[in-house]
């Protein structure tokens, strides 16, 4: 067991920070609803209703979209934009998708290198890019999904105003979704770039985040 | 005594023997975990989508 935890603890800890936050967003969106209903003379929910519910998968989604797209461009763009001195920057001369002897794919692949490395078409595609692939995937489902529970939770809105409920596409169009996506968008593209740029100068000691403390700043792509 | 043998229970009783006299498979690990946070996700996209289709 020591063994399992020793090998496996990052995975394992945001996994249950994972759990608990969402535990506490939902605990708290919960109140908060029921509040907001109170206020409005309406009916309160169960927590097992309002975790179905669009205003709770709205609030999940909207994280998740930003937070997705946030590696899905941070994973592509660094194969050919680089920042000298930052460890999150390849070497400035390994701009591009690099050579395959590189990469080791194809006649360079080693004897434990997987079998789809050593492959050629679809197959040596699809894992060269599996990883953009997957997480560009899960930032389009859970945009989709947020568009889909914004609009059922903006019309609830409406109605409770006296308003028209809206079409999606008609939905799409509002300062309302654009806000609450690009109120996301702008914080993870400030975090992502302010990490790129403080590691250059700033280091933490043992992380494979930082630079090992004692590498100069000019330094590009060393991990510590 | 245990046979070797195609189904799901003898693959299961042989992999306990082998972490028994092993000890635990640590490649498996990484599996389950890239397999429980891909669960999860899709899970939760899956889930909120219906949601949002039947204006829940």
């Amino acid at each position: 067991m020591r063994r399992l935890w020793r090998e496996n603890s990052l995975s394992i800890v945001f996994l249950a920070l994972f759990m608990g936050a969402l535990a506490g967003q939902a605990f708290a969106g919960w109140h908060d609803f029921n509040n907001e209903a109170l206020s409005h003379q309406q009916d309160t929910i169960s927590l097992g209703r309002y975790l179905l519910s669009s205003s709770f998968g709205n609030a999940v989604m909207e994280n998740w979209q930003s937070e997705y797209l946030q590696f899905t461009l941070y994973i592509l763009l660094t194969v050919w934009f680089v920042q000298k001195g930052s460890p999150e920057s390849k070497e400035l001369e390994k701009s591009g998708s690099e050579s395959d002897e590189d990469q080791r794919v194809g006649e360079h692949a080693n004897a434990d290198s997987p079998a789809w490395a050593r492959a050629r078409g679809l197959r040596l595609w699809l894992l060269s890019n599996s990883l953009v692939l997957v997480m560009a995937t899960i930032w389009l489902g859970s945009w989709f999904a947020q568009a889909l529970t914004g609009r059922n939770d903006y019309n609830a809105d409406q109605l409770v105003h006296g308003e028209p409920a809206l079409s999606l596409w008609q939905f799409l169009g509002t300062a309302h979704f654009w806000e609450a996506t690009l109120q996301n968008w702008q914080s993870e593209f400030l975090a992502v770039g302010s990490m790129a740029v403080f590691a250059i100068y700033l280091r933490q000691r043992g992380s494979p985040e930082s630079k090992p403390v004692g590498a100069p700043h000019n330094a590009t792509g060393i991990e510590g | 005594v245990l046979r070797s043998g195609t189904t799901s229970g003898s693959l299961a009783i042989r992999a306990a023997r082998r972490i028994a006299l092993n000890g635990y498979p640590m490649t498996v690990m990484p599996r389950v975990m890239f397999t429980v946070y891909l669960a999860l996700i899709a899970a939760g996209l899956v889930l909120y989508t219906i949601v949002g289709l039947t204006h829940g």
